[in-house]
């Protein structure tokens, strides 16, 4: 048996109701994280991603709602049935989270060692200078040269993958137990990418935190998580060990994201892509979310919603493909692409 | 720092010879010039003659160009027929008390406008934000001179609870303490004070309602949220501080429109300043006085936006850095 | 009699409004001003102002049917100074003339020399704006530093010395003047959008080979900086009526006996002590029609440009 998780999210369904219709932004999706353990969340922008790391923190704004019915657990306390004050407290505490572009991420007219102070004096009884030395010691922490000397630096004198180191630090301040990572490196060179996936490797193995790394780029997922969720139209679509899943991909949409990675070594003429774009979050596709930009699609499913199927240890799949894989030998042209081609 | 501060003051001196040169275009196209009309006043021939000929105005247009310029420049604004001294000397009189009646008023209505513009913005969607915006734009639609006269009915008429006109008691006023003395002029600042901020505060509660709620917006106070600051820390700490960065331009942006309502604020409540010389000026065709109006207030507006200007720069660590 | 006259009025406001109320929620294929409009309808205080503006509007046409008195003839020495009653409707000022039939010619009087001068003042910011961001260089800096200049005056001072320098105005001259000193705000505004229609525009027209300036301006930056400057003749109207009053009301704009809503309230200023309502009801339809320029221009702009969406 698996020992309690420590964060698990159940059925967590985030609504934004709008004069233009509901959106479902995030639709019944449920996992956990261990203790420790780094999984990472991919998918195309829009597929919910983003909405369901800020729904974890309780951070949607109006007109966004978390669904009753969802359950998200931190450490066995119910996040979702906390009043606000405790919530807060849970933020930046318990569960910290950084930004894709910590450029806006940060406020321009303060300090950066104001701004990682905040974090202790907002959340414990301690005074500003006790703060203060906390901050510069984190930045030190997180590889800032000369950290009391950068204390003083405003954002906007930083480069930007110092900008993002103190953006983790900033997390970091109270040694939360899990840190959420919103796209932390694409807005960053591919250098500096690795060394801020390192940086966080290199944090958590000393922290024993967990991490939940959201991202676009697959390539991110494989270097530092050892589980992988693969998000489309708001849904959870495949899950698996990461190894598993780049030896064996299931679902036709984490090929795609596959057949569009590119990888060094291999020379292509050009990548991949998945025809179609992500559909909006007003009125999912019936059936399988996926069927439009499926080469594998039949009549089956354009009709019939799939659930997660098991096929292997830890390994789950929504799609039907699990029982009729036969199908999976005569690929034809999607139907988002025959209709592109059409206009 | 030092630069902008130079480029600022050579722009605004650019600004001024515009104006300047506007003054004198008008002057030039208007029917006579400053010394011929003499109206229902008896001003000797000889008098007129020695102002004509110390502001170069019997020597070709060029010469009278460069004479008006160098007489500006030296602070000569001209003579002013119809009280007999030079304009100087009168504006020296009473330019302090307009800038008394702005500075009280500017600070007020944007201390106001402010207040209103956060609270706004933090129950955004309500009635308390409906009606708010209603009232306030409802005084910012007011003509200047209509409110002080509304103001001046009601308050000093009809509830004779304050003052309604001039700067103190002149018949008591001799006899008073000087704590007397300035509660009694305080006294008298009051309408004129309050008709200012009403019709000001409007724009500026909605500048800052707008600015907080493109702030609000922005990604730091998601990140904010996500270290556990509470929403009002929030409001007062991380979103107030960036939007009153533009509340600092739009100070210099409101000078012009504060001075134009101090002109008639002041002619309706009787207050010596500029406003009530300009609009005495009117009657009697004094063109030195006016004409100097147009260029004194046009300098205000300078030097307050250059004001506003480098308060910016110091109060912006992106600017400030540069 | 007046009553069926104001049922009149009414009536013709009501089915107005139906119209407009039909247009915008009316079936079929859905224009850009369909948009506008049925944005414009989605604020109720623009809608309001609309129908206040429309009001004041007929009202003022057809003053010469609801006045009640000539607004000029004075009705009796005794007369002078005679509260609001149910026969002089707003009292008479100090002359003993009617206030209520001076306020209708008055209305008349603001609206069409504030109308005419904006329509002035819109045209040369236009043009002027237009001048400068499409040629731009240098010339356009030094346009704009003019603008700086005259911004940097407050508009009442300037037009105090304006009427003082050529008083007495007539009335067309004093149209003139509140046009040419309105228009730089506008100017502005249409630079600005000019500026930035031109750097898309630059690029969509390498593309399209063969597409000439001319063809330019007229398909694609006249319709977009129309937006703007609707919003800037809206607000604008409300600035020149209060800029008007203020000089009739320093005794400098409309000349008596003309009535306009400055110089009744001028006229009952040395008297605001005992004769109130000869400054006040006239203020009171200034406020209104301020107001509701002031809306209406915020509910064009919000339906107009939806980057300015109140949020």
């Amino acid at each position: 048996m698996t020992p309690r998780p420590l964060l698990s999210v159940e059925e967590l369904r985030t609504y934004f109701r709008t004069s233009a219709g509901v959106a479902r932004a995030v639709d019944g999706v449920s996992f956990s994280i261990a203790a420790n353990e780094s999984v990472g969340v991919v998918g195309e922008s829009g597929c919910g991603k983003s909405v369901t790391s800020l729904s974890l923190l309780r951070l949607i704004q109006r007109p966004g709602t978390i669904e009753p019915g969802s359950k998200i657990e931190l450490e066995g306390t119910d996040l979702l049935s906390l009043d606000d004050e405790s919530m807060r407290r849970i933020r930046g505490n318990r569960i910290a989270m950084i930004f894709q572009e910590p450029m806006t991420a940060l406020n321009p007219v303060f300090t950066i060692g104001a701004q990682l102070a905040e974090v202790p004096r907002v959340h414990e009884h301690i005074t500003r200078r006790d703060a203060w030395a906390r901050a510069v010691e984190m930045l030190g922490t997180v590889g800032i040269p000369d950290p009391a000397e950068r204390a003083h630096s405003y954002p906007h004198q930083l480069s930007g993958g110092m900008r993002q180191r103190v953006m983790i630090g900033m997390a970091l301040m109270l040694s939360p137990a899990l840190l959420i990572a919103d796209e932390p490196t694409t807005a960053l060179d591919v250098t500096i990418q690795a060394q801020i996936l390192e940086l966080l490797a290199e944090l958590r193995a000393r922290t024993a935190m967990s991490v939940l790394l959201i991202t676009h780029d697959l390539g991110v997922v494989a270097e530092s998580t050892s589980r992988v969720i693969v998000m489309y139209a708001g849904e959870i679509v495949e899950q698996a060990g990461v190894r598993e899943l780049f030896a064996q991909p299931h679902h036709p949409y984490t090929e795609g994201l596959m057949a569009a990675m590119p990888r060094a070594g291999t020379k292509r003429e050009r990548l991949t892509v998945i025809p179609g774009a992500v559909p909006s979050p007003y009125e999912w596709p019936s059936g399988c979310r996926f069927h439009e930009r499926c080469p594998y699609a039949w009549e089956r499913c354009e009709r019939e919603h799939p659930p997660l199927y098991e096929i292997g240890v830890g390994h789950v799949s929504r799609c039907h493909l699990a029982v009729e894989p036969e199908r999976r030998a005569t690929p034809h042209l999607p139907l988002a692409a025959r209709a592109g081609a059409g206009a | 720092m030092r630069r902008l501060l130079a480029g600022r003051l050579l722009q605004g001196l650019a600004v001024l010879w515009v104006v300047a040169t506007l003054t004198f275009v008008l002057l030039h196209i208007a029917p006579g010039d400053p010394y011929s009309y003499q109206g229902d006043r008896r001003v000797a021939p000889e008098v007129v003659a020695h102002w004509r000929h110390v502001y170069c105005l019997d020597r070709p247009l060029a010469a009278q160009y460069a004479c008006y310029l160098g007489s500006l420049a030296r602070g000569d604004l001209g003579f002013s027929i119809s009280q007999s001294r030079p304009v100087r000397e009168i504006l020296v009189d009473y330019v302090p008390r307009t800038l008394e009646l702005m500075s009280l008023g500017l600070i007020l209505s944007f201390a106001v406008g402010i207040a209103l513009g956060v609270l706004e913005a933090r129950h955004r969607g309500t009635f308390a934000d409906w009606g708010s915006r209603g009232i306030a734009l409802f005084f910012y639609s007011m003509p200047d001179f209509w409110l002080a006269l509304m103001l001046a009915l009601v308050f000093a008429y009809w509830l004779p609870i304050f003052p309604i006109s001039g700067i103190e008691n002149v018949i008591a006023a001799p006899t008073y303490s000087g704590w007397q003395r300035l509660a009694d002029h305080l006294r008298h600042l009051v309408l004129p004070v309050t008709a200012l901020v009403l019709m000001t505060c409007a724009a500026i509660a909605r500048f800052q309602r707008a600015a907080m709620l493109d702030v609000i917006r922005l990604e730091f106070v998601v990140a904010a949220r996500a270290k556990g600051v509470s929403e009002s820390a929030i409001t007062r700490h991380h979103v107030l501080r960036n939007a009153l960065l533009p509340i600092i331009t739009l100070a210099g942006l409101m000078l012009p429109m504060l001075l134009g309502g101090a002109v008639l604020v002041e002619l309706v409540f009787s207050w010596p300043g500029m406003g009530f010389i300009t609009a005495m000026a009117v009657g009697s065709r004094d063109y030195a006085l006016v004409t100097s109006s147009v260029l004194v207030t046009s300098a205000l507006v300078v030097a307050g936006t250059i004001a506003a200007d480098l308060l910016y720069a110091l109060a912006d660590p992106r600017v400030r850095a540069k | 009699m007046l009553a069926i006259r104001w049922l009149c009025a009414a009536a013709l406001i009501a089915a107005l409004c139906a119209a407009l109320r039909r247009f915008a929620h009316g079936s079929g294929r859905t224009s850009r001003a369909r948009v506008v409009l049925a944005r414009y309808a989605s604020h109720p205080s623009a809608v309001i102002a609309l129908v206040a503006l429309i009001v004041l509007y007929v009202v003022s046409a057809f003053s010469p049917w609801l006045a009640t008195h000539d607004p000029i003839e004075i009705l009796a020495q005794a007369l002078a100074n005679h509260p609001p009653s149910r026969e002089l409707l707003f009292g008479t000022d100090f002359a003993g003339r009617d206030v209520f039939s001076r306020v209708l010619y008055g209305t008349r009087i603001s609206l069409s020399v504030a109308l005419l001068a904006t329509s002035i003042s819109v045209v040369l910011g236009t043009a002027y704006g237009a001048t400068a961001g499409f040629i731009g260089g240098t010339l356009d800096t030094v346009m704009m530093r003019l603008v700086d200049a005259f911004l940097s005056i407050p508009r009442i001072v300037l037009l105090i010395a304006i009427g003082t320098l050529w008083a007495p105005l007539s009335i067309t001259s004093l149209i003139l003047i509140l046009g040419l000193t309105a228009w730089f705000g506008t100017s502005r505004l249409v630079r600005a959008e000019v500026l930035s229609l031109k750097e898309r525009e630059m690029v969509a027209a390498a593309r399209a080979l063969g597409a000439r300036d001319l063809a330019i301006v007229r398909r694609h930056l006249l319709p977009n900086v129309l937006s703007p400057v609707i919003v800037a003749a809206t607000l604008g109207v409300a600035g020149v009526i209060v800029n008007e009053a203020a000089l009739s009301f320093l005794g400098i704009g409309i000349p008596d006996p003309t009535p306009s809503l400055g110089n009744i309230i001028h006229d009952g200023t040395p008297y605001l002590a005992t004769a109130w309502w000869v400054a006040l009801f006239p203020g009171i339809v200034l406020v209104i029609t301020a107001l509701a320029c002031n809306l209406a221009g915020d509910g064009l702009r919000d339906a107009m440009d939806p980057r300015q969406v109140d949020r």
